[in-house]
């Protein structure tokens, strides 16, 4: 049998009952300037969770980034992370970021995690677990989205994350 | 329990005895792990995994197609599973067609309806009229009707419920428009029982007909749908501890006469010309297009002697649902033992439903997370999933137990350093 602190470490846990980056309240979706205010929402079809995420970019960097909806342990825990990672990072850094995430999810829980993602490499143990990754990976794919949105097309081409994304309303 | 099953001549069992546990493999071969999935998929019984494997073995042969002693033989067992299914659910033999599965039936059943073109038959849909509905009919009901109302230009409408997500207001919505009645009678979330017999009775005055999903309802009562006045239903094999890959579709005898085939090919068909249309069979073997699962339909054989047998579920339902004692948990459904099946779904406060799963995962209790297909239901309740435990006869009390004592930690486990 798995060990329950191997999914849901301390770090986990802590981070999703206090997360950082819900918000309630989105600024205006559009651009201002160099400011540009992208919103995008990102959809769990097997526990119909929904997250939505306001992301603020300005001169090629992510400037702000924030959420709302309700998720579970994993969910807003990496969410959580992932505010706390890519905060005031440039278009690559994001983007290498995701990819970082990405391999960590596919890692099956073995090797080192990539040192880029700092706190969020506690999550390595949910890539051991096939039905949780979608959950990890929900704020990610969602923060992809509002990037393509604000035409950052690093992202186009195959991804192996579409394999976990499921069914995306629109 | 509400009803028993048909006693036969051996005595009641009680759910949850030795003999009922011995009768299915898994458990020796799993014997750390709790099962209360039972709703999704129900465990096999030996009889059906030996059945399939002997006709693999020994008598694999195509069905209804050759003169050879092998096909023949095969044939005449395979409509004998027929009439099996058919007395199971107090049909008649031509009342009952197979299917790959529950949700094949429903949607060859809503495919069929929109091939009805006179506008004389009961079955024909026309503009405006009203195809009306439970919010807690599974997706595979729901979505085939709705795709058949926007084909067919209806309206689709949704019955009111009671805050524990029992049907209700069936008499005030069902009116002269209305042509489709659709409830189930036990549903895979809430676990509660719908009076079939009073919504029918509503439904057939108005000359609507009445389409009620079983595929719960047969795991934990017996079904008579003569009695419940069902017109047209589906259930599948593998949540009666039969083989996966087999469903069965029952329509009342005159209405099913006049349900027009929409799939088609090999063996439904009487005769095919180049340019005339092809006469097709009489139900229900126009609603059999292709090779059928034979060796589950045969398999399915070895399932009635347990499914007619006198099992009690009351003892265990009475156990399962000492969960809405416990703090901070909300039961989606009746919190009652009575009148209610053991499939309990419910929300621990300030948890997510995949954390609950997870939780009972790690710790060797296999239950349901996620929208089980109702997202309907769900949003009615005013939350996007929850967690489901549901039991089968072979659930012992201990394993109750079990999940009950695990229940009972885990909000602290996700909330205590708040």
């Amino acid at each position: 049998m798995e060990d329950i602190s191997e999914l849901y470490k301390e770090t986990i846990l802590e981070a999703s009952r206090n997360p950082h980056g819900r918000k309630d309240s989105f600024s205006e979706e559009g651009a201002d300037g160099n400011r540009q205010f992208i919103h995008a929402a990102g959809f769990n079809s097997s526990c119909g969770d929904e997250v939505e995420m306001e992301v603020e970019m300005e001169d090629g960097v992510v400037k702000s980034l924030s959420w709302r909806g309700d998720g579970c342990a994993i969910c807003t825990s990496s969410l959580s992370m992932l505010t706390d990672l890519v905060a005031g990072k440039s278009k690559e850094e994001a983007i290498s970021l995701f990819y970082d995430f990405l391999k960590l999810m596919n890692s099956k829980g073995e090797g080192e995690a990539p040192e880029s993602l700092g706190e969020a490499a506690a999550l390595q143990g949910v890539s051991k677990f096939p039905m949780r990754i979608k959950c990890a990976l929900l704020g990610w794919t969602t923060l992809k989205e509002a990037l393509e949105k604000g035409g950052w097309e690093q992202f186009s081409g195959t991804c192996p994350i579409d394999a976990f994304r499921g069914h995306k309303e629109k | 329990m509400i009803m028993n099953r048909t006693a036969c001549d051996e005595t009641q069992w009680s759910a949850g005895s030795p003999e009922i546990r011995s009768l299915f493999p898994f458990f020796k071969n799993n014997p750390d792990l709790t099962y209360l999935d039972s709703a999704a998929t129900s465990q096999k019984l030996k009889g059906v995994i030996e059945k399939g494997c002997e006709f693999y073995s020994f008598y694999n042969a195509p069905v209804s197609r050759s003169a050879y002693a092998l096909a023949f033989r095969d044939t005449e067992e395979f409509e004998k599973t027929r009439e099996e299914v058919a007395s199971f659910i107090g049909a008649d033999c031509e009342e009952i067609a197979f299917t790959s599965s529950a949700t094949a039936a429903f949607n060859i059943l809503a495919n069929s309806l929109g091939y009805v073109k006179d506008p004389k038959s009961p079955l024909y849909l026309a503009e405006g009229d009203e195809i009306l509905l439970s919010r807690s009919e599974h997706n595979s009901v729901l979505l085939p009707l709705q795709e058949l109302a926007r084909r067919r230009g209806c309206v689709l409408k949704f019955l009111p419920m009671t805050e524990d997500g029992q049907v209700e207001g069936w008499k005030e919505a069902i009116g002269e428009k209305t042509k489709i009645v659709a409830v189930s009678r036990l549903s895979n979330v809430t676990g509660a029982f719908a009076d079939i017999p009073s919504i029918a009775e509503t439904a057939h005055a108005a000359g609507a007909i009445v389409i009620s999903d079983i595929c719960q309802a047969v795991a934990h009562e017996k079904v008579d749908v003569k009695a419940l006045g069902i017109d047209f239903t589906g259930f599948s094999a593998h949540k009666i501890y039969g083989p996966t890959g087999l469903g069965f579709l029952y329509g009342r005898k005159d209405l099913f006469d006049q349900l027009p085939a929409s799939y088609f090919g090999g063996s439904m068909v009487d005769s095919a010309w180049e340019n005339r249309q092809a006469i097709y069979k009489s139900a229900p073997w126009r609603f059999e297009a292709g090779t059928q699962p034979v060796a589950q339909v045969i398999a399915m054989q070895a399932t009635f002697d347990f499914l007619k047998r006198d099992v009690s579920e009351t003892a265990l339902t009475e156990r399962l649902m000492q969960a809405s004692s416990i703090a901070h948990v909300k039961i989606l459904g009746p919190s009652s033992p009575d009148h209610r099946a053991p499939i309990l779904s419910f929300v621990v406060e300030g948890v997510h439903p995949h954390d609950v799963a997870q939780f009972m995962a790690v710790n060797g209790v296999a239950i349901r997370a996620g929208h089980q297909c109702a997202q309907i239901l769900h949003r009615s309740f005013g939350t996007p999933s929850s967690s489901r435990a549901s039991l089968a006869p072979y659930n012992e009390p201990q394993e109750v137990d079990k999940f009950l004592d695990l229940l009972s930690g885990i909000r602290d486990y996700f909330t205590k350093g708040e």
